[in-house]
């Protein structure tokens, strides 16, 4: 066999293996109660999955679009005053929602793991950060207290860290202690990694760093990767497809490439005319319609990017747009397209 | 809108949903409850005993009854009567040494807030005032000088207004680094300005929650205070019933001459007690069950 | 070495303080400072006559407050006589006494914490139900209870009801030594132990859970739930592990209150510790002894205090620099 054909039948037989994604949301609505009167809904209606094993998402969008939301309810996170109030995620088939408390446990970092978007804060700041990640080793990993010690040192160098596991957390460097919250996700080698803005508070050269790290780790590890942004630009050879986000709801969603070069919904073509390239002529800045971008509410009837929509027609103001397949592979939320 | 009204607003908005809060706060109505019918009956005993509670009745060690509600004691003296009478010092000496402490308090500790030159004399004091045990010293100073209400509230006052002083330091510290203060100082205002119209209205809410509760504390503190004999046991106070209920009672078998009046300072204390924690949870939702 | 240095500081400050003030109020007090550390006429003409030598009680200011610095400093540190107890001097008296003191206050001290720390770690694990909401209004009610009140109330139940328990003094009289003395005087701690750390454990409480409440809104703890802890892990590894720290920083201010209520227990009790020594010398005016026993005392909390900041920096890395 040429090793075309080799790499077609490993395809399949992986598409075979699982013919069920690995990952599945549908339907996730999550709503956060601030009062007794006041109800947010953070998340609506969000579908997604995670195919096979080494499939990445990008998933993109402003501040309170739903992002982080969406990366908590993966793992059954949402904590009072929110709560998931309908759908479904399905982890191999297992509901993780109706999951017990001890199957949760088992699921949640051996499964599937997450670096937060408040890393800097996911250490207790009274122990030393290896014994972080040996209390992992130890309690969800049946190793010895000796064995995980070990291995938390050798985690720790995977990352780039050496001789520092017996220092504490506030003895980092911002950049270290993202490398090693990453290094602690990844101690059960889970089949997915949710990373939620890892690299918000970093400055450029580290936040390179933790990309190039990343990579390195989907690479080595079949690892799928979920990374939550409000960048766009950082998705760009880190993964393969795209969900964008708009208050709370996925709007479009396909592969990257094709996502960036022709962007269907109004919303996502917003997010591209803000980056600026070198090629960008002054044309482009001053072409650029100065009311969508700035930020009217989203609206409560029909589609709520209605208000900020360049191309919005009477039924946007009616009737909810649905995520729906427009060609192959390319999901969009759009009336444009229907 | 300039800086002071909006921060006005901010803060009348604050205010209204304290109190708003509080109305619906389960503890805080069980401790309104209790004062209530605190002050209700207090006021009603007052007028409708017909026992004066120094006088010596023949119905010597009489359990609760119709007549006496809290019993008698072992002279025949009426304990109801007593509790009534002995009310009114003791609540005027917690308000007045809760008030005194409050406004020291709060004084003391915005200045060392915002000035850091006075912060460390006055932040000294204050701890070094806490760390004296506090009945030692008042039972030292207590014993000193003839004892007389005015004693106890001057007392009571220069050891309660230390926490009072910290909690308002700590809020104005942080209040202090706020934006809208920095712009009202570029924009001009003197510092005690600030202080007055942005940072005190702030203050006010932690500094009711103290007060609240040093009401409660003063309470307490007064009442162990005369159980023990500092101020005189001859005059009827909340304290001095117990005092003699301590020497007498357990012999004689007497329960209602306990239970009665240490039942009556414990509802007084926790009612003030369940209001002042109520103020605090509703500031800070996180303390909130 | 900056945080414990400027503690440091302030306890010598707060410690000369309590040496300024033991001087100064016996002098400002009505009667004449002799009179007062003489207990009045109440002693020996002979005893009055070797105290006014050894204070400097007819000298100036000056040459008292100097005198009075020797006596202090010397050892044992010498602060009179006794009236009560005559002529027992004062520091003999009260270094019996507080070891009673301290075996009250050390049990309850331990006793309250560890029910706090309990009630707290299941508290933090069945956020808002009734347990919660029962402990907490539990140490309301236990904060505003007079510490009297509870214990006359425990001697009732205990002492005269039910006949269980001694509800005075700190041993029997004919108890002999050995396992018996020992025995006898557990026994007669129980109640007051049980009052004290009711008392403390309504204000203690307080603190503990809200430092709990704090840490358990913060970042490291839904990243250990993320990590597939247990919430047993959590509540006690990370919540209140953590929540110890600010506890402990008042460890200084607790040993004050535990001081504070420990005297109105023994008055109770009739426990014959530090803290009935000094009721007692409040009600016979033995000035000397108040005055001893307020140096100690206040000596104990400074210490105290400084043992807490010892061990904050030894729990808390984040002060290590």
């Amino acid at each position: 066999m040429t090793t075309q054909e080799e790499e077609e039948e490993e395809e399949e037989e992986k598409h075979v293996q699982e013919d069920r994604a690995i990952l599945d949301l549908s339907n996730v609505s999550v709503e956060y109660s601030s009062s007794s009167t006041e109800k947010k809904l953070a998340a609506d209606r969000i579908n997604l999955s995670i195919p096979w094993r080494g499939y990445t998402l990008g998933v993109v969008g402003e501040s309170g679009s739903g992002k982080t939301t969406l990366g908590l309810s993966i793992l059954n996170l949402i904590e009072s005053p929110g709560r998931i109030t309908s759908g479904a995620v399905r982890y191999m088939g297992r509901d993780v929602l109706a999951m017990k408390a001890g199957e949760l446990r088992n699921y949640r970092w051996k499964e599937v793991s997450m670096v937060f978007q408040s890393a800097m804060n996911s250490f207790s700041p009274v122990k030393t950060v290896g014994d972080h990640i040996a209390e992992v080793l130890v309690r969800r990993g049946d190793l010895n207290k000796s064995e995980a010690r070990e291995q938390a040192e050798k985690l720790l160098e995977k990352v780039g860290i050496f001789g520092r596991a017996d220092d504490y957390p506030h003895e980092f460097s911002g950049g270290m202690r993202q490398r090693a919250v990453i290094a602690t996700a990844l101690a059960l080698s889970p089949k997915i990694l949710i990373a939620d803005e890892p690299t918000s508070a970093l400055d450029v050269v580290v936040q390179e760093q933790i990309l190039a790290l990343l990579k390195k780790q989907v690479k080595e590890l079949d690892l799928s990767l979920i990374f939550i942004t409000h960048e766009i630009a950082i998705l760009c050879g880190l993964v393969d497809n795209i969900a964008v986000m708009y208050a709370g709801e996925i709007v479009e969603m396909g592969p990257i490439d094709d996502v960036l070069f022709e962007p269907l919904h109004p919303y996502t073509e917003m997010l591209l005319s803000s980056l600026l390239s070198l090629e960008s002529s002054r044309d482009t800045l001053s072409k650029r319609n100065a009311s969508s971008t700035i930020g009217a509410p989203p609206a409560r009837v029909g589609c709520k990017y209605a208000t900020r929509c360049k191309y919005v027609f009477d039924r946007c103001k009616n009737e909810r747009p649905v995520l729906r397949e427009y060609k192959k592979g390319r999901m969009v939320a759009c009336h444009k397209y229907n | 809108m300039s800086i002071v009204e909006s921060s006005s607003k901010v803060t009348t908005r604050l205010k209204g949903s304290v109190l708003g809060a509080l109305f619906r706060s389960r503890p805080a109505k069980l401790g309104g409850l209790l004062l209530l019918a605190f002050f209700i009956i207090i006021i009603a005993g007052t007028f409708l005993t017909p026992y004066n509670p120094y006088e010596n009745t023949p119905d010597v060690n009489a359990p609760p009854s119709f007549a006496h509600p809290f019993g008698t004691d072992n002279v025949g003296h009426d304990l109801f009567s007593q509790v009534v009478f002995g009310a009114y010092s003791s609540m005027y000496v917690g308000l007045v040494s809760a008030i005194g402490s409050s406004i020291i308090g709060v004084v003391v500790g915005t200045l060392a807030g915002y000035y850091r030159r006075l912060e460390g004399i006055l932040t000294g004091t204050g701890d070094i005032i806490l760390t004296f045990p506090a009945f030692p010293l008042l039972i030292l100073l207590g014993s000193m000088y003839p004892p007389t209400d005015e004693l106890l509230i001057a007392l009571l006052i220069l050891v309660l207004w230390a926490p009072i002083a910290r909690a308002v330091r700590s809020q104005v510290l942080s209040l202090k680094e706020r934006p809208y203060v920095d712009s009202a100082r570029t924009g001009g205002m003197k510092d005690r300005q600030i202080i007055v119209q942005i940072l005190m209205p702030q203050v006010v809410s932690i500094a009711v929650a103290y007060f609240v509760l040093s009401v409660a504390a003063a309470v307490v503190l007064v009442t162990s205070l005369e159980f023990l004999g500092v101020g005189n046991p001859d005059i009827v106070s909340w304290g001095s019933i117990l005092y003699w209920a301590q020497q007498f009672a357990f012999y004689l078998g007497d329960w209602w001459w306990v239970l009665g009046p240490g039942l009556s300072i414990t509802l007084v204390a926790l009612g003030f007690a369940l209001i002042g924690f109520s103020i605090e949870e509703v500031m800070n939702p996180r303390l909130r069950v | 070495m900056d945080f414990l240095g400027k503690r440091i500081i302030l306890s010598l400050v707060a410690f000369f303080a309590a040496l300024n003030l033991d001087f100064i109020l016996p002098r400002l007090a009505p009667g004449s400072a002799a009179e007062i550390l003489a207990s009045g006429s109440k002693l020996p003409a002979v005893e009055v006559a070797l105290i006014t030598a050894r204070f400097g009680l007819n000298q100036p200011l000056s040459t008292q407050y100097l005198l009075y610095l020797k006596n202090v400093f010397s050892w044992p540190p010498y602060f009179g006589v006794s009236y009560q107890f005559f002529p027992q001097p004062v520091t003999q008296l009260i270094a019996y006494r507080l070891v009673w003191t301290i075996i009250l206050v050390a049990s309850s001290f331990f006793l309250s914490f560890a029910i706090s720390y309990t009630l707290a770690g299941i508290s933090s694990m069945k956020r808002g139900g009734k347990f919660e909401f029962g402990s907490v209004f539990g140490s309301i009610m236990l904060w505003s209870t007079p510490a009297f009140w509870i214990g006359m109330i425990l001697i009732w139940i205990f002492g005269v009801w039910l006949r269980l328990l001694p509800i005075s003094g700190n041993v029997a009289f004919n108890a002999g030594t050995g396992l018996n003395y020992d025995y006898s005087v557990l026994v007669h701690a129980i109640l007051p132990v049980l009052t004290l750390t009711a008392v403390v454990f309504g204000q203690s409480y307080f603190i503990l859970r809200g430092a709990a409440q704090e840490t358990l809104k913060s970042d490291y703890v839904l990243s250990a739930r993320a990590r597939g802890m247990t919430e047993r892990v959590i509540a006690f590894g990370y919540v209140l592990r953590n929540s110890l720290l600010p506890v402990i920083s008042l460890l200084g201010y607790s040993v004050a209150s535990l001081l504070s209520a420990v005297v109105i227990v023994e008055a109770v009790f009739g426990y014959p510790g530090i803290g009935d020594l000094i009721v007692d010398g409040v009600v016979n005016r033995d000035y000397p002894v108040l005055e001893g026993s307020f140096f100690y005392v206040t000596l104990v909390v400074i210490l105290g205090s400084l043992l807490g900041d010892f061990l904050l920096l030894k729990l808390d890395p984040r002060l290590r620099r």
